[in-house]
């Protein structure tokens, strides 16, 4: 009935829109400037909150973030002024010559081959072999999937336990076997670092593999059955037709991983509080360091430097890396 | 499309590599919540740490729940993240929607920006932005915090953009025939219809937002939400060496994600997969 109401309306409607076009064009186009402003009201409306919210959060705060770094706070006055490029000329000075500022910058930049060169191959590897369907691989699946949902203060938690100094269940073991870095494993200089990227290597893999087995799953069967008829290896299977074929995600995962450099901090906060004496600090815990110190200003002049460095960097990275996905293609 | 002998073997061996490691993801929770059952005198004896406890306690449970103020922290952690998920999905519909379904002159730069943006490393502009939230008054404030996580350009665009645009457009041309307004095919015919990316965008935001360590850290540090807190006891636990309460702790900070997580898993975890290949 409601369908039948409808279609008569809409025949109705049909009829005087043929009306209006023949004998009334004006009233037609002012009806149609009608909508169009309507349509160009809802537009507006729809964007209003999210475009304000992107360019309070996103650009002001990142232009503020320039002209602090080019200001100090001045105790007297009680407000910031204007010093030139002061700032940039400490920090760089400081840099190059305090030791703390070398540790994090080594230790920041050391994320880049440990998330590219051992977590993402790791990571592809066993999502092929997800893919290639290993016993109990969709218990796996699940299973693989924990450290994408649970809290990092959570996971690097249980990290901790299990090499507890005192009651650690993996520490025990290793002790057993003699092996027992004086401080605890994360109060000794010389492996508080390869801890936390043993830690990043842990969870980091869990998370790779989900995204990586969701790309190669979505492959077309026949290209790879065909490969598979011609009786091809595994080890070319993987090497020559499903890695580039699924080097979108690859050139994905890497740039994510690149980034780590600049955002890195949490995990050496959470496991090891930036010690001990400062040896597992990063350029980005510095930062959050100084904005909790309340020295913004530096803080500033850090995260513009690398910005500086590290987007330029990041885009010439998936440039490069999308290139060498051209000329291995098939 | 047979195994050979040769890659079935392998494939075995992986297998158990990968009990190996899926082990070792489970480990610590099994671990950890055998031992939350069991006081800090029995958890010190010697080699008490491979046992299981003598007798079940749910003491430390009660302890964590009266004396260090966790359910003022799980309130505050479910108000941040209903809210916080509410805004961050309706605005990313409104953005992707919009932006998918009309032609309009700043369209293609506002999906562009959606898809830099998100590989720009934000710490850079940590001190900026920890100012403005000085500024406009939402440092410690608790009620106004959820404005931060409302952002409608991002992961939540990029999935709900490929999801309108997998929606036909013919319902929406009926509707506007018998004299919808825009407003009324989005939201009465438009929305419904994306129901499962919404939900989906809702569950996995809705985890982010409970396990987000920095935000509150940074921003809200007096009103403390279970993942600060929980890293907060740990400071405390190490000095009293009440382990067992501190599992405790982490355990009902783990159960509801555990809980959403089984419930929802296939979509979880297919949603994950398709907005993360974006980009």
């Amino acid at each position: 009935m409601n369908y039948l109401k409808r279609k008569v309306k809409n025949i109705k409607n049909g009829c005087i829109d043929v009306f209006n076009v023949i004998f009334r064009p004006s009233l037609v186009e002012s009806h149609y400037k009608k909508r169009v402003i309507k349509k160009k009201v809802f537009i507006f409306l729809m964007l209003l909150l999210p475009i304000t919210q992107f360019l309070i959060f996103f650009v002001y705060v990142n232009v503020d973030t320039l002209i602090l770094s080019f200001k100090r706070y001045d105790y007297i006055n009680g407000d910031y002024l204007f010093v030139g490029f002061e700032n940039y000329r400490t920090t760089i000075r400081d840099l190059l010559s305090l030791e703390q500022f070398k540790t994090a910058l080594i230790n920041s930049l050391l994320f880049f081959p440990v998330t590219n060169f051992i977590t993402l191959p790791l990571s592809i590897i066993s999502a092929y072999f997800l893919f290639r369907k290993v016993p109990f691989g969709k218990v796996f699946k699940v299973i693989f999937f924990l450290p994408s949902i649970i809290s990092i203060v959570v996971l690097t938690m249980s990290f901790q336990f299990m090499f507890d100094p005192i009651f650690g269940p993996v520490n025990s073991i290793l002790n057993e076997i003699g092996i027992n870095p004086e401080g605890g494993w994360f109060g000794n200089k010389k492996t508080v670092m390869p801890m936390i990227f043993l830690y990043c290597i842990w969870a980091g893999i869990g998370f790779n593999m989900v995204l990586l087995n969701g790309a190669i799953s979505r492959l077309p069967k026949e290209v790879i059955e065909s490969a598979r008829i011609d009786g091809i290896g595994m080890y070319k299977e993987l090497t020559k037709i499903i890695i580039p074929m699924i080097w979108p995600t690859i050139t994905t995962l890497f740039v994510i991983g690149t980034t780590a450099v600049f955002t890195i901090f949490l995990q050496n906060m959470l496991l090891a509080n930036g010690g001990p004496s400062g040896s597992s600090k990063t350029i980005a815990y510095i930062v959050t360091e100084l904005v909790r110190s309340g020295n913004l200003t530096d803080a500033a002049t850090i995260g513009m430097l690398f910005t500086f460095i590290g987007v330029p960097m990041i885009m010439f990275i998936k440039r490069f890396i999308e290139r060498i996905g051209e000329n291995v293609e098939y | 499309m047979k195994s050979t002998l040769y890659e079935k073997i392998i494939l075995y061996i992986v297998c158990f590599i990968f009990s190996l490691y899926a082990i070792s993801l489970i480990f610590p929770f099994v671990w950890s919540l055998i031992n939350s059952f069991k006081t800090s005198v029995e958890f010190f004896e010697i080699d008490s740490v491979w046992k299981l406890p003598k007798s079940i306690t749910f003491e430390n449970y009660k302890r964590v729940l009266i004396e260090h103020d966790i359910i003022m922290m799980f309130v505050r952690s479910i108000y941040l993240t209903l809210v916080g998920t509410f805004l961050n999905v309706m605005m990313s519909a409104m953005a992707a929607y919009v932006v998918c379904k009309y032609k309009f002159r700043f369209r293609n730069l506002i999906y562009t920006t959606a898809i830099t943006v998100m590989i720009i490393p934000t710490v850079g502009s940590l001190s900026a932005t920890f100012k403005l939230v000085n500024n406009i008054g939402l440092y410690n404030n608790l009620l106004l915090y959820p404005v931060m996580y409302a952002g409608g350009f991002g992961f939540g665009f990029l999935l709900l953009y490929a999801y309108f645009k997998s929606i036909s457009w013919t319902y929406a041309e009926a509707a506007f025939v018998d004299g919808a307004s825009d407003f009324q095919v989005f939201y009465r015919v438009m929305l419904p219809q994306a129901k499962p990316a919404l939900y989906a965008l809702g569950i996995i935001q809705g985890i982010n937002i409970w396990n987000d360590f920095f935000g509150p850290f940074m921003f809200i540090p007096d009103k403390k939400t279970l993942a600060v807190g929980l890293q907060d006891l740990v400071n405390i636990m190490k000095y009293r060496a009440e382990w067992p309460t501190l599992f405790a702790a982490m355990i009902i900070t783990v159960i509801p994600v555990l809980i959403v997580f089984i419930l929802f898993q296939k979509v979880i975890m297919e949603n994950t997969v398709a907005g993360g290949l974006k980009g």
